[in-house]
């Protein structure tokens, strides 16, 4: 493999001038794998090898490049709505290929955790999600990786009939972030709930690619991003809401909520309302660059420190997509997890 | 002679080019309340601010003096400290941050380390001042609240903190009857429990109705152009700003 992979594009790339139409990753040589499957074991989850091929938010190259590794899927054997906490730490180049299906009526809770005790490294997990007929799959993710790893964060879901996905992000550390996040929403009345919190500081970066496809009727997706930015931390969010003919009544909704508290920052969105049906509503709402400075003076004015005051803000970006993790040992455990970042 | 908390001494102040204060002076006793009356644009609010200390108020010349100190030395996180309060004319949302999240927060900010236990009690007790339901806690600060419910807080935080000095900013504007009634009692009990000073930025009698008022000071342009008593705000109320402008 040589060169750099292309991956988060958008589909169509249009926005040439800002830049924003893909992801270059540079990904290293060797790459060991079942970092992420060990984890799942040691949880107390069942392994089989897996062969889902779903489309993800990073792409196809992502994907083929992990093949040409010779990264094997595996299976992850969850049984109830018991939550299932995978603590994945990286001690150094790795890759992962999780498949996840949901049976009919199911519902699974499932909380990865991100560390990495080697810092110049790479991490791509790649988890691929069936959730058939009725059944419910929530995710939480925390990453908290090391200031100099780069982790790769890339999701695919397919959801039958009126199947459900609620993702739940918190990136709260990790100096480079690569996240991408495809769901097909290709059974009537499925849906796609989105809750992405993120802080980016300190030079770390966030690269998002989130596509809500829409293929059947009445199915709904809402995205919603919150997040702090300051001193040199960047965030480039694409989100596409994808309206394929025959999703006659479906809605979607992205929302962004972005807190800029300096002007060292880079906030690039990039919204994509694609519609090929009419009977459909689609909606993109941002409150960007909030007015940051006048809260600041508000809390600095009943005796809050500077640093204090943005600490509170920092934990608050993240909170809103704590608040959306509907286990509460999922919540719980994350929640004390940014409380000590 | 009593204590003087703050004295202000030919305070100019502008933003960007355009000047806004324009030589103001002022001062403020231990356990006095001030009255300042102007119309719209007079610079009220700029001269909170700026005893506040907000950036992007440029002080050219002039003095504050607060607690004995110099006042323009400290950053506003410190003259919070050392015991100078404003209730915003208005308070800015904070998404994601609970009410009382928030003033755990500062009352720790101020020294007082309160367990949660403790903060509920002390705060429960003056939300009852205020009749304000203790849901309200839980609440993200200042997020979807009405005008009355933000002005509220601000009493309410005030209560809690417990200020050597008090600016309170149009804290009754726009307020219905009732909640003006519960604001002044706010206040009162402020005065009861701390015997804190005051400076009340207001265009009506009302919030002034259980208070004793020092001092009445009329700011146009500027620059304060009349002071008296207490009776000076009926005297306003009735006739007007017109004959103080442009004098
Ligand atoms: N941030 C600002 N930038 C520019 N001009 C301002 C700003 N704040 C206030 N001003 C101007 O300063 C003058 C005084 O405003 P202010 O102190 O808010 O008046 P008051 O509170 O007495 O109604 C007004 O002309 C107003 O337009
Ligand atoms: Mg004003």
């Amino acid at each position: 493999m040589s060169g750099n992979l292309i991956i988060n594009s958008l589909v169509p790339p249009t926005w040439n001038r800002l830049k924003v139409n893909e992801y270059e990753l540079p990904l290293p040589g060797t790459l060991q794998q079942d970092t992420a499957a060990d984890a799942f074991k040691t949880a107390g989850a069942g392994t089989a090898e897996g062969s889902l091929h779903i489309q993800t938010g990073c792409g196809k190259e992502l994907s083929d490049a992990l093949k040409e590794k010779g990264i094997i899927p595996k299976q992850i054997l969850i049984k109830g709505p018991e939550l299932v906490t995978s603590k994945i730490d990286y001690s150094g180049d790795a890759a992962d290929v999780i498949c996840i299906k949901a049976e009919e009526g199911q519902t699974l809770n499932i909380l990865t955790d991100i560390t990495s005790s080697a810092d110049k490294a790479a991490g791509v997990l790649q988890i691929l999600i069936e959730a058939a007929k009725g059944s419910v799959v929530n995710l939480s993710q925390l990453v908290r990786a090391g200031r100099d790893f780069t982790f790769v964060n890339d999701i695919g879901v397919v959801l039958e009939d009126g199947a459900g996905f609620n993702l739940s992000q918190v990136f709260a550390e990790g100096g480079r972030i690569i996240s991408g996040y495809m769901a097909l929403l290709s059974g009537e009345g499925s849906s796609s709930n989105v809750h992405a919190g993120l802080v980016r500081k300190a030079s770390q970066f966030i690269d998002m690619n989130y596509v809500m496809r829409h293929t059947a009727p009445s199915t709904r997706s809402e995205t919603y991003v919150s997040g702090a930015l300051m001193e040199g931390g960047s965030k480039t969010f694409r989100g596409t809401i994808d309206f394929v003919k025959g999703c006659a009544g479906a809605e979607g909704a992205e929302n962004e909520n972005m807190l800029l508290l300096d002007d060292t920052v880079i906030n690039k969105t990039v919204p994509l309302i694609l519609c090929d049906e009419e009977n459909v509503a689609g909606s993109h709402g941002a409150s960007i660059g909030r007015p940051a400075e006048d809260m600041l003076y508000y809390m600095m004015s009943r005796g809050i420190t500077r640093e204090r005051a943005l600490k509170i803000l920092e934990k608050a970006s993240l909170d809103s997509a704590v608040s959306y993790i509907s286990d509460e040992k999922a919540r719980e455990y994350v929640s004390s997890a940014i409380e000590g970042i | 002679m009593s204590k003087e908390t703050l004295t202000i001494e030919k305070l100019c102040v502008r933003i960007g080019e355009k000047e806004i204060l324009k030589g103001l002076d002022l001062k403020v006793c231990e356990g006095e309340t001030h009255v300042i009356m102007g119309p719209n644009g007079a610079g009220k609010s700029t001269l909170g601010n700026t005893l506040m200390g907000k950036s992007e108020y440029e002080v050219t010349s002039g003095k504050i003096t607060f607690m004995g100190e110099d006042l323009l030395a400290m950053s506003t996180d410190e003259r919070a400290r050392k015991g100078l309060f404003m209730s915003f004319q208005n308070p800015v949302e904070v998404p994601g941050v609970r009410l009382s999240e928030f003033v755990r927060n500062t009352c720790e900010a101020m020294g007082e380390k309160m367990s949660l236990w403790n903060f509920k009690k002390a705060a429960g007790e003056q939300m009852k001042v205020l009749g304000m339901d203790k849901t309200y806690l839980d609440r993200e600060l200042n997020v979807g609240f009405s005008g009355g419910e933000k002005k509220k807080a601000e009493i309410f935080q005030l209560l809690m903190l417990k200020p050597k000095l008090a600016i309170l900013d149009e804290t009754d504007s726009g307020l219905d009857v009732d909640a003006v009634r519960t604001v002044s009692e706010g206040v009162k009990a402020y005065q009861e429990q701390t015997g804190g000073s005051l400076i009340i930025i207001t265009h009506s009698t009302r919030i002034l109705e259980s208070l004793k008022v020092d001092r009445v000071h009329v700011i146009a342009d500027g620059t304060i152009v009349c002071e008296g008593d207490s009776s000076l705000v009926d005297e306003i109320n009735e006739n007007g700003f017109e004959k103080y402008i442009g004098k």
